[in-house]
């Protein structure tokens, strides 16, 4: 009964500051407004959000307040060592002082927001009715952008910001780009980032997005990320989740095309008493193409994480080959992983398998680098390193995949040389 | 070097040794055998400090310390090193990198500097030649894919490399067909020197023609049976255990 009375807290909270806005003069807006309240905000009985308790990771200190943008973040540090174009959300409002393009060929506009919905996820509405604006990248057909294109979500305020940061981006046929999201907080601020971006990948076109997801340890972060790809075009997703008190990833790929090669890779290591939810989605639609999918994780103390991993194989959809492998560690009592395949096939002449597996560390291997001379926690280190960078795979470029690798083994162990 | 006194463990309340005595001393050669079951490879593990095994009674002092108060990593640090019988496979972890790790936290140990990637990689590519082990194999995930022989040369390559006081190796000759096995008993004599000391754990008498034992002991039952010289191993090979038990038998 208290649970109820505190999400309709949330929910009018919701309403209230919509309405202060002025948000609801909005048709868009108003839509996903209109269908979240009617949905209401997920709890236990909710299917998708069973083993994810957001209302309650965000009751304590929420705040609908308008985040308003920092003048001058004194943190907008460069997390790679490559130079890259930037597009930067400051508690969660695009800036466009910090947003600095090297390459020409990239075009930024900034619109309201539309009216179509991407999503019917809770989550997704109340981005589609609270972001600021619609920020659209694009990219022109046949142009291979050098630098990545870094998406950062500053957070600078110790007070809690209800942050929805939202972007779309369209790369041009025969194109490539590579897109890196990262957050950059001070490491106990308070926030909720519920984020939505939108890629379309076009005809043979590349998209490398890496998500790093670092941000501070009190962070809530929901993030809806849908690609769209067309025929003969390549994805690689790489999510690594590092930090954070409550994430949710959403990640969607529609396969609307043939001769498409999507990778899906991800990492999550969680400890203290966090909480990392993957659910992805891959959406064959169309014969001929195939999707590649491994996400691993590791949780310690009261860590949990939850994966879903749903494959839909429409009738169309024949010839298509799709795999998908979870596999897990446990290193503490306390800890726990709920893990999902779900394939829905309806076509006939299709390769696809599934497999997930949860375990502790390998005693044997431990006590055998022990016997070595190898202290028990640099072994325990290096066998978790091992398991963990496998999901680097996904990661094509090899500067990025060295930098993701470092920051993941400071994580593991911070002594491994 | 070592003394082993009045040695009881047990894994999961089984009582495995069951009263074991053995002195080593450096320069020397021991060889354990027994039938299966006897307690051989506890033993090895035992010496090793793999935590399953519970010591209930008795001592081990090595080097003047107490060993069973000692941590494994404390063990092979102080020079004590398993050749396992069964070789783990770590995918992901490559010899070479995790041999470069263990070498300098050892070589801290001793508080010697630690090997720069250069000065590293000279030592390997010595250290390979004694085992005819091929870099590309230390380059790949540890013991993954590895034949038999691989891995047992593996063994003895990391045995080269951590230079040990102690060495003890468990049933090296198992899975060796007999040109990996002159390889694994060449690098074992090269590294024997008169400070040193090896236990070698065998069901078979075969390795003992390659490494040649100063003492071999019978293992039964948990017990050091019987001990003598060379000679003890071949009238093993002669006359097979039975003859052991038969005489245990008579005895009682």
């Amino acid at each position: 009964m208290e649970a109820a009375t505190d999400k309709k807290n949330l929910l009018s909270l919701l309403a209230e500051a919509f309405d202060q806005r002025g948000l609801d003069h909005h048709a868009g807006r108003r839509k996903a407004m209109e269908l979240f309240s009617a949905k209401g905000l997920p709890t236990a009985k909710s299917e998708e959000y069973r083993f994810t308790p957001i209302v309650r990771a965000l009751e304590s200190n929420f705040t609908a307040i308008a985040p308003t943008k920092s003048t001058t973040p004194q943190f907008l540090e460069h997390l790679w060592s490559m130079p890259c174009n930037l597009v930067v959300f400051i508690n969660g409002v695009y800036s466009a002082t910090h947003s600095i393009l090297l390459d020409p060929h990239i075009k930024i506009t900034r619109a309201e927001i539309g009216t179509t919905l991407l999503s019917e996820d809770p989550f997704a509405l109340l981005n589609h009715a609270f972001a600021e604006t619609e920020v659209t990248i694009e990219v022109p057909p046949h142009h291979t952008i050098e630098q990545p294109l870094a998406v950062v979500y500053c957070f600078d305020q110790p007070s809690f910001i209800f942050a929805n940061p939202r972007w779309t981006c369209r790369i041009g046929a025969g194109s490539k780009l590579s897109v890196l999201e990262y957050t950059l907080a001070e490491s106990s601020s308070p926030y909720f980032n519920n984020k939505q971006s939108f890629i379309e990948v076009g005809e043979h076109t590349i998209l490398e997005l890496t998500t790093l997801q670092q941000g501070s340890k009190d962070e809530v972060l929901v993030n809806n990320s849908l690609v769209n790809m067309a025929s003969s075009s390549r994805a690689y997703c790489y999510t690594g989740t590092l930090e954070g008190k409550l994430v949710r990833n959403n990640l969607t790929l529609l396969i609307d095309g043939e001769g498409i090669d999507a990778h899906l890779h991800g990492l999550y290591l969680v400890g203290g008493s966090s909480l990392v939810d993957n659910h992805t989605v891959v959406d064959h639609r169309k014969p001929n193409s195939q999707s590649n999918e491994l996400y691993k994780g590791v949780m310690d103390g009261n860590g949990k994480a939850v994966f879903n991993g749903k494959i839909f194989v429409r009738p169309d959809a024949q010839k298509t080959n799709a795999f998908q492998s979870n596999r897990n560690i446990l290193l503490s009592e306390a800890s726990n992983i709920h893990t999902k395949p779900q394939l829905e096939i309806w076509a006939d002449d299709v390769k696809c398998s599934h497999g997930c597996t949860t375990g502790q560390l390998d005693e044997e291997a431990l006590f055998y680098l022990r016997s070595r001379g190898l202290a028990k926690d640099t072994a325990k280190g290096m066998l978790l390193n091992a398991f963990a960078s496998e999901t680097l795979e996904g990661i094509p470029n090899e500067s990025i995949r060295a930098q993701v690798n470092q920051l993941i083994q400071n994580k593991l162990h911070p002594t491994i040389e | 070097m070592l003394k082993i006194q009045n040695l009881h463990a047990q894994i999961e309340e089984k009582p495995i040794l069951n009263g074991i005595s053995l002195t080593v001393n450096a320069g020397e050669v021991h060889a354990i055998m027994g039938p299966n079951g006897s307690g051989k490879s506890t033993l090895a593990a035992t010496l090793a400090g793999r935590e399953e095994y519970t010591v209930t009674q008795g001592s081990v002092e090595y080097m003047g310390k107490n060993l069973l108060e000692m941590t494994p990593e404390e063990r092979a640090r102080e020079g004590v090193f398993l050749a396992f019988q069964y070789p783990v496979e770590i995918p992901g972890v490559s010899t070479i990198n995790f041999m470069k790790t263990a070498l300098n936290q050892i070589r801290v140990h001793r508080g010697e500097a630690p090997l720069d990637a250069v000065a590293f990689l000279k030592l390997m590519k010595e250290k390979m030649k004694l085992v005819e082990i091929d870099q590309s194999l230390l380059n790949r995930s540890l013991n993954e894919g590895f034949s038999g022989g691989e891995k047992k040369r593996n063994e003895i390559f990391q045995m080269a490399m951590l230079e040990p006081r102690l060495s003890i190796l468990d049933e090296t000759d198992s899975g060796l067909d007999i040109d990996a096995l002159r390889i694994v008993a060449h690098g074992v004599n090269a590294l024997r020197s008169k400070n040193n000391a090896t236990i070698v754990v065998t069901h078979y008498q075969r390795l003992l023609d390659y490494i040649v034992p100063d003492f071999v002991h019978v293992l039964y039952k948990g017990r050091i049976v019987k001990s003598g010289t060379r000679e003890l191993a071949l009238e093993l090979e002669e006359k097979g255990y039975d003859w052991i038990k038969a005489d245990l038998a008579t005895a009682r």
